[in-house]
């Protein structure tokens, strides 16, 4: 009985304390809270990605602007039309924060740190911003600099800053505190399960690339994995596509054979490799072969050698084989 | 004043001139021309479409642009920082070859001493495998500060001299009928690139500045124009097939005089054409009705920021402020900002001093739903 006159009052003390809460956030006169300033994040997303921006300014900057934080709905606001390729690569959210140098209001540098759903699509974001000959940092999974900013990656998160003027000083606080924000992103650095398919001979690792959309300038291709290899003194194309399904697979690899015959000769049918194949001029990219192994898609395009491009294949079909 | 009707009324001037040639040339079967307009000053024609370059994908940027090219395309706009520099290195594969035809044009970064502009530029001219730009922009301003920055004009003045940029401009995406007037005061400018379409005309009112920077003789480019599409309760129509929306709103744009071109962004082949054709074909009827309902759905979801409810709560609630703090936060933007400016305002001046006596509402010339705007704004700022 007691238990109960106790648990009885409990529930009184919450239920006026609840009261007094939604009396606080009531309407019109004589209600609202008093506004709080500040910026929280709320949702455990948000909470997660907002672990990585500094917890305090870096020593000799000032907090200038920010921190604040992007939906989809709301990114074109942060980085304007740019957003459509960060959407194309599922973006999710954003945090981003402003610092100024307290010596120099020129010096500005902004953190942001993205994150794009999955593994595939951090590494494909950070594969679209990274030149053909980066200059590598050890920050996240991996990590680049150019003159005025930073691009790291770490499972699917996409870390990037940028400043207003470069310098000795600044550059060793942006790799601080890139590092600092990869460190802070939970979950573990995973490269994209995709790269595993590729051969690695004669592979140039910078070349690795995710792309979401219009993969081969077609609007039924997503989500492929290709990489330059060498070949004698030039370079050519591996491509992979997973499909959802064999037969989806086998729905667009017909559909792309008939781009390529409309565009140019009619492509040669190939024996032997995948489940079927052909060789023709691959619109800008060439001399390809083009096939069809399950659910996969693939090619080498800007042959040179045929020998060496079939062998690649070959090595890749054999990876694609093993699961 | 309607757009169609200051077109007839303005039929012998040279941009008319070419938009009428080019649709005579349709109208008798020929191929159709993409009709050309001054851009300001700079002794260019350029096409009233352009080559937005933003989002070209990796495989088949080729195809997009030698395609804009056959059609007569001759105006091509990228930045420094469209993918880390990958977009203006695509570009270098192709440009090179159309360069004499076109106008091009890029961007650099606002911010930094004038080396680092002239870094910038130097950058970009080497992705691009180029020599030179036609018109070098100042990205992303938004106030006359940014505009005046000597350190941009003495930046230009060193690329000028060096001949690797032709011409100034900026480029503005906020705050940008007080950009565009600093821009057309300080006079160093040659080209504006802003963003126009039927939305941010209807909720900035860019057409007054737009005229004012072409009489001044600056060339004025437009871009996102179908940005703000989004549905609101019976815009679901324009989705279903019928009128283009799409097309109507590239039409919409280039039917102002004032505009010299548009830019958009081609990211397929298909996209690229079918934007190129809307640049070369007049509004129907249909699509100017389109427009016309497409806004009228949208007016009471977009604050324009006329103040009229301001003036006249009778409790001194700062309406149009407090909906102004709440796209910052809302929008997330500024979140923090939103925030500490609602906690700025006295007491008597948040929406814990209103009585909800729905006058805002009813003062609101687009019809907007004020009250839930204001709860709203409250539950977020607060």
């Amino acid at each position: 009985m007691r238990m109960v006159k106790h648990i009885a009052a409990m529930l009184l003390v919450c239920l006026w304390a609840a009261g007094a809460s939604w009396a606080q956030e009531g309407y019109g006169e004589g209600g609202g809270a008093e506004p709080q300033g500040g910026w929280a994040p709320r949702t455990k997303a948000e909470k997660s990605l907002a672990a990585a921006l500094p917890t305090k300014p870096p020593e000799g900057w000032n907090l200038s602007e920010g921190p604040g934080i992007y939906d989809e709905e709301a990114l074109y606001q942060h980085i304007d039309g740019a957003a459509v390729l960060f959407i194309d690569y599922g973006f999710r959210l954003v945090v981003t924060a402003q610092y100024t140098k307290q010596a120099d209001s020129g010096l500005v540098m902004t953190v942001d740190v993205y994150d794009m759903g999955t593994p595939d699509m951090g590494f494909g974001i950070y594969s679209a911003h990274r030149p053909p000959d980066p200059q590598f940092v050890d920050v996240g999974k991996q990590g680049f600099v150019v003159p005025l900013g930073l691009f790291a990656y770490k499972g699917r998160y996409f870390v990037q800053l940028a400043v207003t003027r470069p310098g000795p000083e600044t550059d060793k606080t942006m790799l601080e505190v890139g590092r600092q924000a990869a460190e802070s992103l939970k979950g573990k650095a995973q490269e994209p399960k995709l790269l595993k398919y590729l051969p690695g001979e004669d592979l140039l690792p910078a070349t690795i690339k995710i792309t979401a959309k219009n993969v081969l300038g077609q609007s039924y291709l997503d989500n492929a994995v290709s990489a330059l290899y060498k070949e004698g003194a030039g370079e050519s194309r591996l491509l992979l596509i997973p499909e959802p399904s064999a037969p989806e697979a086998a729905r667009n690899f017909a559909k792309y054979k008939a781009f390529v015959a409309q565009e140019g000769q009619v492509p040669e049918e190939l024996k032997g490799i995948g489940q079927e194949a052909f060789k023709g001029e691959i619109p800008y990219n060439g001399l390809g072969i083009i096939f069809r192994q399950g659910r996969f898609l693939g090619g080498v395009m800007r042959i040179q050698d045929e020998e060496r491009a079939r062998l690649l294949l070959s090595r890749l079909l054999d990876k694609l084989g093993k699961g | 004043m309607k757009r169609r009707d200051f077109l007839k009324r303005t039929a012998t001037g040279v941009a008319a001139a070419g938009l009428v040639a080019g649709r005579l040339a349709g109208l008798v079967g020929a191929a159709p021309v993409l009709p050309k307009r001054k851009l300001g000053n700079t002794g260019w024609e350029a096409t009233v479409h352009g080559f937005g370059t933003m989002n070209i994908p990796d495989d088949g940027y080729e195809a997009i642009m030698d395609r804009l090219m056959e059609l007569g395309v001759n105006y091509v706009d990228t930045a420094y920082g469209y993918e880390g520099g990958n977009c203006e290195r695509k570009l270098g594969t192709i440009v090179p070859k159309y360069r004499d035809r076109i106008f091009l044009a890029t961007k650099w970064p606002h911010g930094g001493p004038p080396e680092s502009f002239v870094a910038s530029l130097d950058e970009s001219l080497r992705r691009m495998k180029v020599d030179s730009v036609d018109l070098i922009q100042t990205h992303m301003c938004k106030n006359a500060d940014m505009i005046n920055d000597e350190r941009v004009l003495e930046g230009f003045g060193r690329v000028k001299q060096a001949g690797k940029a032709r011409f100034l401009g900026f480029t503005s995406h906020e705050n940008i009928v007080d950009t565009c007037n600093a821009g057309i005061a300080n006079g160093n400018y040659a080209c504006m690139l802003i963003k126009n379409g039927p939305l941010a005309n209807q909720q900035f009112n860019l057409d007054p500045v737009i005229k004012k920077a072409h009489d001044a003789g600056m060339g004025v480019i437009a871009m996102k124009c179908q940005e703000g599409d989004r549905d609101f309760p019976g815009s679901e129509k324009f989705r279903a097939g019928g009128v283009s929306l799409y097309a109507a709103r590239v039409k919409w744009v280039l039917s102002n005089p004032n505009i010299t071109t548009l830019i958009t962004n081609c990211v397929s082949l298909a996209v690229a054409e079918e934007n190129t054709k809307a640049a070369m074909q007049e509004m129907t009827e249909a699509e100017e009705q389109a427009i016309r309902e497409y806004l009228a759905l949208a007016k009471p979801y977009v604050c324009t920021g006329c103040g009229q409810c301001t003036r006249l709560c009778p409790r001194g609630v700062k309406v149009a402020d407090i909906l102004r703090y709440e796209a910052y936060a809302t929008g997330h933007r500024q979140p923090a900002q939103g925030r500490e400016l609602y906690a700025k305002l006295p007491r008597g001046q948040t929406f814990a001093a209103c009585n909800l006596c729905g006058i805002c509402e009813g003062a609101c010339p687009n019809g907007l739903r004020v009250m839930d705007r204001l709860k709203d704004a409250h539950r977020v700022l607060a």
